[in-house]
């Protein structure tokens, strides 16, 4: 089961992240700035795991990947294959990339919503809920025409 | 813009203020003065909030709790956009209630009505929306009212597949709060089905989520589904009739596959060999899976092949398959850095079985040279995997290379390491303990400064307990002793102790290791020093010992019979007078019998760290011996309980050390016991408690508790019984008393006078000729301020640059005269103390004196100076100093002397007090506080300084951080996120200037390496201004 999905930015600014366990906003800011802080310390060229016991316990494993200017991690359960937690993270991310036409990190400051929407159609509860991009996308472009359908209705009410 | 924020000018314009903002302080009064007004705007009575408002102030609190703040507020506005109509402000609810709410919070329950009437309702979409929130954050009280709603939806075929695998999950998640809600008998028929007639592979996907999470709880009653799960296996290994879009770089789904092969893992191999069969099939084409060039590709492919070796590996009957397993594993090793993680990752399991040693030796090689991948993961897990595959083959090569690794190790693996080595070394050398010896010796130097005190004490235990390896074990300790002196503490105490022990056996005088031990022991702690007093008196009382070891011996425990440190003090008090009474003593200081229990100390510190993480591997059908892994029956304490007596735990405890005294003296432990009525029964007739001033009364109790005289006891003292008569026996323990009673007491009387009540400073001992000469002597420069031709032997400057990060240390020396430094500071006050002593061998230093300068925001008071120090004495002079306000520089003291052939001499010098020395770290509660006070402070004074650092402090950071904490300025770490700065935090209170803070910040120049910018940032202009004189004088590359 993932236990959390995080998305941080190369100045530990957390852009997204979603957690699938009970912790308190506390916890969850440093679980975040521990995560961007082994991440950022390890250079390119090494593999996508951490796997640090006096961290974050037995039973937990990191599993990351870096493009651009942001780090996706997943924090993950041992039951879950880490290359398969890979693939998730290119599928979230070809998924954001369609979305947002080249997708950066302005997109995910400015349109938070959408890559939770995103995110939310393909991780649900700590599990896998669909892992074919194009089906992710056409649920989110059914729910865009749902949201503009609703945001022109209500100009129209506004301008009214 | 985006649809999302469209129209909402008042969220974009926040958002892009909050990005504007230069600092986390303006950032901070940004989003307060925004929570303030969505406070307001809340709370407002007069006008309800139109949809549109709610909507576009909950996504600022959505915001404003992304960014790390709590929000404890707006809650019901939350709830109450879920039950509106439209989908945006539902989406919006939903969204925020899942980040900001969780199953713990009272708001959640109330809405499970409106998130219901969402699920049952006929719009997928608020269905999804309601199913997805559940899946999320839903508690216990979701799972009672919303299971049957979630199952039915499930089960229905004509429900769009898009809310059937949202309601799979959705399950899943109300499974774990209540494991009731799904009854086997009832739903695992429902579940073959589904997996059966189920053709959508994105409500598949949710199914076998659901299928994994209940089985990873309880397989029992779902092994009707095995043969659907190979089934669907089967259909995705051959790609028939998956559609496009779920094949991932023209692999049919690897996540589904992956997830198969999961499942069957918790399940028992299957009885049915078709059904086996079938399952073997598909795993043998997997492991023919070639690497490919594309990245992500090549990911998937693997992910699927690990699983399935995954698989293999608990299967039944796969043994032929588990051989080209590990060949794979080995090819492997040599590919990317995950691929090569996780080759080790598996090894590591599949070492577990012990047919598998074998051919996984083949690799040795390359799991060795991962050992030094430049990923500390990788390491991590090439040495578990050496751990595992090491048996008595090939122990001697891998202990080899791990003792080879220790050197270059990361710090905080070290002692794991060491330890797990000399498990290694002891668990495989059944018929050679003596290479065990060796091994333990050469982690002991190696690693002493990162582990404890329980592998020497292992390395005590096997030496004892084999007779034959008693001579090589002393050959061996006098030989490092000699080639390489004590390296650290722990390698003085295992090279005393068995010197002590089996040093008789050499061939060689006494003399020859007690001249090599006796320079060693002024220099030591405390702890090392009481264990080389009990090898002194071994030796001395041994019958070879020559007169002049003898005579040095009776010197030191002369020496030290005045220790400020009780349990020094009392061990070469009775040392002495045991040395005094003579031979009829010596069947006490018999070495020590074997010990009884042979079970390892060392075992237990991995035996735990092993079942945790196998349990966490979810390995459940693993052939393991368990045996190899269970717990010791009985804990090793107890077979350590002598060795441990040895070492004095922390000055701190007195009484358990006289306990433990006694207990070296008798070979037994009572640590327990109070002293005074310390029960020893001994086979001679010699009541031993007597010795201690227990007189009489102690008698009771020995009859009272004779079983806790244990076996060792009579051992120890059986052999020569001293027959000396009740007369003398009874004379004897009269002189013993009255050295308890009286001499002791006399003794600390003493040197509390001369050495002036100097109760703050711990160990006045440890500082003698010795300790200086340590110091490596520089060459004097020319211009020293010494007159009369008598040059100092130091240089003087570098002394006093070394000062500047460290308490103690020499301060001056010529031919005649040696002066050193040991410093201790409390708050605003300080205790420096003086050891001066006279180097000639036939002259007195004569009017002697020293004057220490005012200076102002520095207070202080010396000891009177004697005018005289007579030849090779030493004085010790107190110099107390207390801190008033700021000051920069250090005081000037002004020594001069007069000596026979040279004349009066006298030198100017800086006494090491300087005012960083009375910092101590400062409370920070917050970063988010630390950050206004810098702020503040900065604002007051600061001084910036961008230098290069002198070579030893250009490595890193880290030696950095060690200078400062040298200087006593306190780093906190963890406030500048770049791990390549650093941020310090102290504060002094004088005693006119009140508390002042200072703040210090490092920023490294990424492009030149050793080059910083230093600010230093105080309310107090002066004391920023002295805090940046001494890190430019201490740390410059050119001062």
């Amino acid at each position: 089961m993932i236990k959390a999905f995080i998305v941080v930015n190369n100045h530990a600014m957390v852009r997204l992240c979603r957690f699938y366990e009970q912790l308190g906003v506390d916890k969850q800011t440093e679980l975040c700035q521990t995560v961007y802080k082994l991440v950022t310390s390890r250079p390119d060229h090494l593999c996508s795991f951490v796997d640090d016991e006096k961290t974050f316990g037995p039973d937990t494993k990191l599993v990351y990947r870096h493009f651009a200017t942001l780090y996706f991690c997943i924090l993950s359960d041992r039951s879950e294959s880490e290359l398969a937690m890979l693939d998730l993270i290119q599928v979230y991310v070809e998924t954001l990339d369609k979305v947002f036409e080249n997708v950066c990190e302005l997109d995910l400051i400015f349109n938070s919503p959408k890559a939770y929407t995103v995110l939310d159609e393909t991780v649900v509860g700590g599990l896998v809920l669909e892992i074919s991009t194009n089906k992710i996308l056409n649920v989110y472009d059914q729910l865009m025409k749902l949201e503009k359908m609703h945001s022109s209705l209500m100009d129209k009410i506004a301008i009214s | 813009m985006a649809p999302f924020l469209g129209g909402m000018r008042g969220l974009t314009v926040f958002v892009q203020d909050v990005r504007n903002c230069a600092n986390k302080e303006q950032e901070r009064l940004r989003v307060e003065k925004e929570l303030a007004n969505i406070r307001r705007k809340f709370n407002k009575t007069h006008r309800a909030l139109t949809p549109y408002e709610r909507k576009k102030y909950v996504l600022k609190l959505l915001y404003v709790y992304m960014l790390g703040y709590n929000v404890d507020f707006g809650h019901t506005e939350a709830l109450k956009l879920i039950s509106a109509s439209t989908y945006g402000e539902k989406q919006v609810g939903y969204m925020t209630t899942s980040v900001i709410l969780n199953e713990r919070n009272e708001f959640l329950r109330m809405a499970i009505n409106s998130v219901r009437r969402d699920v049952i309702s006929t719009n997928e979409t608020n269905q999804c929306l309601g199913l997805s929130c559940i899946a999320n954050v839903g508690g216990r009280e979701f799972a009672d009212s919303l299971a049957g709603d979630v199952e039915t939806i499930l089960m229905t075929p004509t429900i769009r597949p898009v809310v059937r695998k949202k309601a799979a999950l959705c399950l899943l998640r109300l499974f774990r709060k209540n494991n009731e809600i799904l009854i086997p008998e009832t739903f695992a028929p429902k579940m073959v089905d589904l997996l059966d007639a189920e053709r959508d592979l994105g409500v598949l996907i949710g199914v076998l989520g659901l299928l994994s999470g209940i089985v990873s709880y309880d397989y029992k009653g779902y092994e009707a589904c095995v043969p659907k799960v190979i089934t669907i296996m089967e259909r995705l290994t051959r790609n028939t009739d998956i559609p496009p879009e779920y094949l991932y770089y023209g692999i049919p789904s690897p996540w589904l596959q992956v997830k198969c092969m999961r499942i069957l893992q918790y399940f028992p191999t299957p009885e049915d060999p078709a059904l086996l069969d079938a399952q073997l099939t598909a795993v043998r084409n997997i492991l023919k899976t070639q690497s490919v060039k594309n990245l992500n590709k090549n990911n998937a492919l693997h992910a699927i092949l690990f699983e399935a070796i995954n698989l293999v590996t608990s299967i039944d009957y796969a043994h032929e398959l588990l051989d080209p397993c590990v060949e794979l594993l080995g090819k492997l090793l040599g590919m990317g850095p995950n691929i090569r993680y996780l080759a080790l990752s598996t090894l590591n399991t599949l070492a577990a079985m012990p047919d598998l040693r074998e051919a996984i030796k083949v690799y040795q090689s390359e799991v060795v040279s991962a050992l030094h991948d430049a990923d500390i993961s990788i390491r991590k897990r090439a040495l578990t995997l050496l751990f595992s595959m090491c048996d008595a083959s090939n122990v001697h090569d891998i202990v080899e290379e791990l003792v080879k690794y220790l050197v270059t190790a990361d710090f905080d693996i070290r002692e794991e390491l060491a330890l797990k080595t000399a498990i290694l070394a002891e668990r495989y050398s059944i018929n050679d303990r003596m290479w065990f010896i060796e091994i333990a010796l050469q982690m002991i130097d190696k690693a002493g400064d990162f582990i404890n005190d329980d592998l020497w004490h292992r390395l005590v235990q096997v030496a004892t307990n084999n007779p034959t390896l008693h001579a090589d074990t002393a050959k061996l300790m006098f030989v490092k002793l000699r080639d390489d002196g004590a390296t650290n503490e722990l390698v003085l105490r295992v090279v005393s102790y068995c010197i002590g022990e089996f040093g008789y056996l050499l061939p060689i005088p006494a003399s020859q290791y007690v001249d090599l031990m006796i320079p060693l022991f002024h220099s030591t702690d405390e702890g090392t020093q009481a264990i080389m007093l009990t090898a002194f008196i071994k030796i001395a009382m041994h019958k070879n010992c020559d007169q002049g070891s003898m005579g040095k011996i009776v010197q030191v425990f002369t020496d030290m019979s005045t220790s400020m440190v009780s349990e020094i003090q009392q061990r070469a008090c009775e040392y002495l007078r045991l040395l005094q009474i003579g031979p009829s003593m010596r069947s006490i200081l018999e070495p020590m019998p074997e010990y009884p229990d042979q079970s390892s100390v060392l075992e237990r510190h991995v035996q735990v760290d092993n079942v945790a993480s196998d349990v966490a591997a979810g390995v459940r059908k693993l052939g393991i011996s368990q045996s190899v892994r269970e717990q010791p029956k009985s804990l090793a304490s107890s077979s350590m309980r002598v060795g441990t007596d040895l070492v004095v735990a922390s000055p701190a405890q007195p009484r358990d050390a006289v306990a433990d005294l006694l207990g070296d003296l008798i070979g037994e432990t009572l640590a327990s016991a109070p002293p005074p009525a310390l029960p020893a029964a001994t086979s001679s007739g010699v009541d031993l408690d007597e010795l201690f001033g227990a007189g009489t009364r102690a008698l009771p109790a020995a009859e009272q508790r004779p079983a806790l005289a244990a076996p060792e006891v009579s051992l120890a003292l059986a052999a020569p019984a001293p027959v000396a008569g009740a007369a003398t026996s009874s004379n004897t323990l009269d002189d013993l008393l009255g050295l308890d009673a009286s001499a002791a007491p006399a003794v600390t009387r003493a040197s509390a006078a001369a050495h002036g009540g100097a109760d703050l400073l711990d160990e006045l001992g440890g500082f003698t000729e010795n300790r200086i000469a340590l110091v490596p002597a520089a060459v004097a420069p020319a211009a020293a301020p010494v007159s009369n031709g008598v040059k100092p032997t130091v240089n003087i400057q570098e002394c006093a640059k070394r000062f500047l990060v460290a308490d103690n240390g020499l301060l001056y020396e010529d031919a005649n005269v040696q002066i050193g430094i040991k410093s201790q500071w409390q708050g605003s006050q300080g205790r420096v103390m003086f050891y001066i002593g006279n180097k000639m061998e036939n002259a007195d230093l004569q009017k002697v004196s020293m004057t220490i300068h005012q200076i102002d925001g520095l207070r202080h008071a010396l000891q009177p100076v004697p005018s005289t120090i007579g030849a090779k004495r030493q004085v010790q002079l107190m110099l107390q100093v207390a801190i008033v306000s700021s000051f920069a520089g250090a005081p000037r003291l002004d020594f001069s002397y007069t000596c026979a052939g040279a004349g009066t001499v006298s030198v100017a010098l800086d006494v090491p007090v300087r005012m960083n020395k009375f910092l101590s770290p400062m409370t920070i509660a917050s970063p988010q506080e630390f950050i206004a006070r810098w702020h503040q402070m900065v604002s007051a004074g600061q001084q910036q300084k961008i230098m290069d650092l002198a070579p030893q402090y250009a490595t890193g950071i880290e030696s950095v951080v060690n200078a400062f904490t040298g200087m006593h300025l306190a780093v906190h770490k963890g406030l500048d996120p770049n791990p390549a700065n650093l941020v310090s935090g102290s504060r002094f209170v004088g005693e006119k200037s009140g508390e002042v803070l200072i703040g210090v910040r490092v920023e490294s120049d990424a492009n030149v390496r050793g080059r910083y910018r230093f600010t230093v940032a105080s309310m107090d202009k002066d004391a920023s201004r002295a805090v940046m004189e001494t890190i430019v004088a201490a740390l410059g590359a050119n001062t």
